[in-house]
């Protein structure tokens, strides 16, 4: 098996040996003129291309300065050759330099800017170059340009016939590929697809996004002034017009026909255009035509490029050994990549046993003070107080966890402590260090390491780089060293892999590093983002809701990986829904509701605290029960046929499972609760019956009519409207006109006047602030715009998701008795609350979700005073 | 130069002004409906013009039917590349779709190259002559093309705000989803969004073409300055859109009365920079958060 690895690299260098002696040797064979003149423009644009890809393929920046970086390079060789007498391999670099130093002016502040702001900043810049150009006369020669400029020289030898011309350049290129993949496959590039994946995750392990993003910018200048810098030697004229917007355009063609993945695939895309335009250079007009044709088309059908695209194809195959290195590691390659990083006699501290905690212990300040100290932190988010003043503390050592209902503000507390979120009070002391002053590569630098709720994987990088990710405040290498593979640098990667394999191998993931992050089933990349966050060798992990979407085995899997990452040394704060986990293996446990911490203890108290059960189960409001209406549901046996009926339903977020199979059927008239805990598939069964989301089994069937795979829109208009978690109003419309959208669902509209006077008579307050935008709006009234813009499309079965959420105990019963009034009057309800108690008053049945599955269902005064119900919120005690 | 001169060239300013509005008003409210950002807007400012130009010289339609004809056949097109390029690649990444708004008016670029050829071509002044005010000489298609601006920007206000579909696209921008669940046709709102800036875009065409003569580079030039135009005045709105780019009009005039003629096609882009050095937070705050999908 080791030797396939090595077998497939060396395939992957003999290769590119190969490539590269064709590159030199068919000139000898077949001298044409022609065709080394166009493989000398090739080249050219493949050095463009190598750039491109750099700044947009591998760092995600939108750039299109290119052309101006090219011109800079062309202009200022040419200027120091013709004006100044400078030897032309100085001025072939100075004309490098020039590019690099304005991309690094202007790169801080441009690169500052994201997506279509920083594309149009960057055409700006070409277009100031050339009006420039054009302009400054004197110096550039304005539209005529600078001629004649004297060919290169190299070592006396001058550069004049198509034969040295072309070798010079596709020289230039080959080292200009070989130092920049290699420094792409080792730290350089994996900072850079990081960042170019999430800035977030990236900065959170470390990575300064900032100066990676200009590194590259002005990296990628500086191949364009050499590329510059050659054309203007080679052709020994420069114009304004050969550095126009499509200079900009087509080495991004070149790299999307390669594949952003590798240079080799943008240098072979670049030789391929280049031929494709020749092709049609006597038919000028048309060549414009044929890239902006291809450029769409490549964006319609390969988004990934030729070579990723046919991946599977013989072609593929052939250009994936090109590839070689690390990026291309196949599973069969690891166990080579162990062998070499074992190699290095255990220079790497060891994550399990005792290394790692005189590690941590070298850094800590003073040994009786908590490792964290989290004081009076408050985070406002507009006017809604997401975290109120919280204040705790976590022991070095100690697995500490924090729950909560839904929008309690755990997650926002953990954006506070890794600072991507600026607390409006309070402060966060980390080993006795205030991080208020710090960015949050800074704070991660200290040794805080955290996981994402919503997976922040670099899906396109392979596990085993991920993790790497993870070392990189460790690392100290940059573009120089990887590039050049100086042994400082290679002591470095192989510390660092062993590093990460050790990581990998302490969450059982070692066997998985070569695959791509992306291709492994969630629970695994839940698994590698733990992974990734160890290597960085933390004093404090940060796990946010590991366990979410994780089916029982990977969940216990999980508990035992926590638990050896706390032996190991490592102080935990996790955040997480699964009770019977947290309760499990944490040393403490803190409880979040409306953003105030409301207990704080070892886990048996906090379960039996009276303020936690309320949280999570609230407290009855209302002492009339519903008496249990089973008339309905024993009309049942008379087959009379339910108004919407749920069969084997079963829906899938990506590679989670959601729900797994529900069944069951809402009568007209009837109000039926969906209860359950956070993340047990409440929200997902209402949204893929309102067909929001499309199952991945079973049907929707309403009034006999199967409406699974009907358009959302079509869906309300058949009088299933729905009033959606969180609002979800349309902030910047006024309440009127949030109702006035709400019909749009309905056929005829002529009455709405009646509809409205309806909804404002059920909700007084909103008639008065009706020409009130809805953002302004305080909850509870945004909560009534929902129920009322689901009115207006006239519901035959309302479907609402948690109207009690974030609203203060007497606006949640105005609200329930509005909703039994409307059920009164014959609306039948289907509702999703977490308020249980409140719910099964109102109900007539109930169904209660279990990481997906309907748990418990009944009537819903049985329910009442099920313990099953309870088990299902708070774990079994 | 003289007061009078001055005064001329601030009218003119305003007029180049109006128009980088207009085009400005063709990104917005593609943006406003849809989050996508169209490079290709451009392309439909040069082709408004050079379609009247054709029906107009070669179809011998009378003026106003060239016109008409001209902005159904970009409002046309606009759809053909919503439904057939935008639509699918909007699903892959943010980079991805732009770089197809830029595929696609390459793409218009080159076939306007093939059809018309790279001649400037000029249509005739809705009504031709001008205003001699006290010197200073005043061209009534300059007053055409601000009245008929501020007609625009008024019924693009009226249609948001008083107009049911209006009503719908706005929920659309807002959340998507949540207008789904309302009813609302959101893909019909995304394709109603880009034929409405079709029209604005081929209509401020024809409105350019009687003072700058439109060729098929035109559009890079024009569309750029007009998307700087809606960034300066805030993205994402209509009104900051004109105010955005009658400033631009306006600053242009004073680079002309006192640089070199030359230098006019860069000023926007030098505004720019200066705008993101100095407020970057002002421009920063509306651009999306962290676009990770």
């Amino acid at each position: 098996m080791s030797d396939a690895g090595t077998l497939l690299r060396r395939r992957g260098t003999l290769l590119k040996a190969a490539f590269a002696i064709i590159l030199i040797g068919w000139p000898l064979v077949y001298p044409s003129q022609y065709g080394m003149n166009v493989m000398a423009t090739a080249g050219l644009y493949a050095l463009l291309t190598i750039s491109v890809s750099l700044v947009i393929g591998q760092a995600g920046q939108l750039s299109f300065g290119h052309s101006a970086f090219y011109g800079i390079g062309a202009y200022a060789a040419a200027l120091l050759v013709v004006r100044y007498d400078v030897p032309s391999v100085l001025a072939l670099l100075a004309g490098a330099m020039a590019s690099a130093l304005v991309a690094l002016i202007v790169g801080r502040p441009v690169l500052r800017l994201r997506y279509f702001y920083l594309a149009l900043a960057t055409i700006g810049l070409g277009q100031i170059f050339t009006v420039l150009v054009i302009q400054l006369r004197e110096v550039t020669g304005g539209w005529n340009g600078l001629a004649p400029i004297p060919s290169l020289r190299l070592f006396g030898l001058p550069i004049n016939t198509y034969e040295r011309k072309y070798y010079v350049v596709w020289v230039v290129v080959l080292l200009v590929v070989l130092f920049s993949q290699r420094a792409l496959n080792h730290r350089t590039g994996r900072s850079l697809r990081a960042l170019a994946t999430s800035e977030i995750a990236a900065s959170t392990l470390g990575v300064r996004t900032a100066n990676w993003k200009l590194l590259a910018f002005v990296v990628s200048a500086g191949f364009c002034g050499i590329a510059g810098g050659l054309f203007a030697f080679n052709t020994g004229a420069v114009t304004p017009g050969s550095f126009s917007f499509s200079v900009a355009v087509l080495p991004v063609i070149m790299m999307l026909l390669g594949g952003a993945e590798t240079l080799w695939g943008g240098v072979l895309g670049a030789i391929v255009l280049t031929w494709i335009l020749n092709a049609f250079s006597g038919a000028a007009q048309y060549s414009g035509l044929i890239y902006a044709v291809a450029m769409v088309l490549l964006l319609l059908f390969l988004p990934n490029g030729v070579v990723q695209g046919v991946n599977s194809a013989r072609v593929g195959r052939l250009l994936a050994f090109l590839r070689g290195g690390a990026p291309a590691l196949s599973g069969a390659a690891v166990p080579a990549l162990e062998s070499l990083a074992l190699g290095v006699e255990r220079e790497a501290p060891r994550l399990d046993g005792e290394q790692i905690t005189d590690h941590t212990k070298s850094e800590r300040h003073r040994p009786d003070e908590p490792l964290l100290i989290v004081d009076d932190v408050s985070v406002d988010f507009g006017g809604l107080r997401a975290v109120n003043r919280v204040s705790l503390s976590v022991l070095e050592g100690q697995i500490v966890a924090l729950i909560g209902p839904n929008g309690a503000g755990k997650t926002t507390l953990f954006n506070v402590i890794s600072h991507l979120q600026r607390p409006a009070t309070g402060s966060v002391t980390f080993g006795g260090t205030p991080t208020a002053a710090l960015a949050s590569a800074s704070v991660a630098r200290l040794g805080v390491a955290r996981t994402f709720q919503n997976l922040r994987i670099f899906a396109n990088m392979t596990v085993l780089e991920n993790v790497q990710v993870g070392c990189h405040r460790h690392e100290h290498s940059t573009l120089l060293g990887d590039g050049l593979g100086l042994p400082r640098q290679r002591r470095e990667e192989r510390r660092s892999i062993a590093r990460a394999l050790e990581a990998l191998r302490l969450v059982g993931l070692e066997g998985h590093a070569g695959k791509p992050a992306g291709s492994l089933p969630y629970g695994q990349q839940r698994l590698v983002e733990i992974a990734r966050a160890l290597a960085s060798e933390p004093r404090l992990l940060l796990l946010d809701e590991p366990a979410a979407g994780l089916n029982a085995s990977e969940r216990a899997y999980l508990v035992d990986r926590i638990a050896r990452i706390r032996d190991a040394g490592v102080t935990v704060l996790l955040v997480e829904h699964d009770i019977d986990l947290v309760m499990g293996i944490s040393d403490r446990v803190n409880v979040l509701d409306y953003g105030v911490l409301i207990a704080s203890g070892r886990p048996a108290e906090v379960r039996d605290d009276p303020a936690v059960i309320e949280a999570y189960l609230g407290v009855s409001q209302c002492t009339e029960s519903k008496e249990a209406t089973c008339a309905a549901r024993s009309a049942d046996g008379d087959g009379e046929i339910p108004l919407l009926s749920v069969d084997n339903l079963s829906t899938s977020y990506g590679p989670i499972r959601a729900l797994r199979g529900v069944c069951f059927e809402v009568f007209e008239g009837e109000t039926v609760v969906v209860l359950g805990a956070n993340g047990a598939g409440k929200t997902t069964l209402l949204r893929t019956i309102s067909g929001v989301l499309r199952p991945v089994e079973g049907r929707v069937v309403y009034r006999g009519d199967d409406i699974t795979r009907v358009a959302t829109a079509k869906i309300a208009a058949r009088g299933v409207c729905q009033v959606p978690e969180g609002r979800q109003l349309f902030p910047t419309l006024s309440v009127e006109d949030n109702l006035v959208v709400g019909t749009a669902s309905r056929r005829r509209r002529g009455d709405i006047g009646e509809d409205l006077a309806f909804v404002y008579e059920l909700f007084p307050v909103l008639a008065e602030r009706r020409k009130q935008t809805a953002g302004s709006l305080s909850g509870g009234q945004q909560q009534m715009l929902a129920i009322g813009r689901a009115l207006m499309g006239r519901p035959e079965l309302l479907l609402l998701d948690e109207p009690s959420m974030g609203l203060a105990p007497l606006l949640v019963e105005h609200i329930f008795e509005t909703l039994r009034s409307l059920n009164k009057r014959g609306l039948t309800i289907l509702m999703v609350e977490q308020n249980a108690e409140l719910a099964l008053a109102m109900a007539d049945h109930a169904i209660v979700l279990q990481t997906g599955f309907a748990a418990v269902s009944g009537p819903a005064a049985e329910l009442r005073n099920d313990q099953r119900v309870r088990e299902c919120y708070l774990g079994q005690s | 130069m003289s007061p009078s001169q001055w005064i001329q060239l601030l009218f003119s300013g305003l007029t180049s002004g109006a128009i980088y509005g207009l085009i400005g008003l063709g990104y917005v409210t593609i943006y406003r409906t849809s989050r996508v950002v169209n490079f290709a807007q451009g392309s439909f400012v040069m082709l408004g013009a050079l379609i009247a130009f054709s029906l107009l010289n070669e179809a011998h339609l009378p003026y106003w039917a060239a016109g008409l004809g001209s902005v159904l056949a970009v409002m046309l097109i606009s759809m053909v590349m919503y439904r057939v390029v935008i639509a699918p690649i909007i699903k892959v990444s943010l980079i991805a779709m732009i770089l197809g708004t830029i595929g696609v008016s390459l793409v218009l670029e080159n076939l306007a190259l093939i059809r018309w050829g790279g001649y400037g071509q000029s249509l005739p002044a809705f009504t031709s002559g001008s205003f001699d005010i006290a010197g200073v000489i005043l061209p009534k298609q300059s007053l055409w093309i601000i009245s008929l601006t501020a007609l625009i920007l008024v019924g693009l206000y009226l249609l948001a705000n008083r107009t049911f579909l209006g009503k719908q696209m706005t929920a659309t921008a807002s959340n998507p989803i949540a207008a789904e669940t309302c009813g609302v046709y959101t893909n019909r709102m995304v394709l109603v969004a880009f034929a409405i800036s079709a029209a604005i875009a081929a209509f401020s065409g024809i409105a350019i073409s009687s003072i700058n003569p439109v060729s098929y580079l035109s559009g890079g030039v024009f569309g750029l300055t007009g998307f700087v135009a809606a960034i300066l005045g805030g993205w994402g709105s209509s009104t900051g859109a004109v105010v955005g780019g009658l400033t631009l009009g306006l600053v242009e005039a004073v680079a002309i009365g006192l640089l070199p003629a030359g230098y006019k096609g860069a000023v926007a882009f030098i505004l720019l920079l200066l705008i993101l050095y100095l407020r970057p937070s002002g421009i920063l705050g509306r651009s999306a958060a962290e676009g990770e999908s």
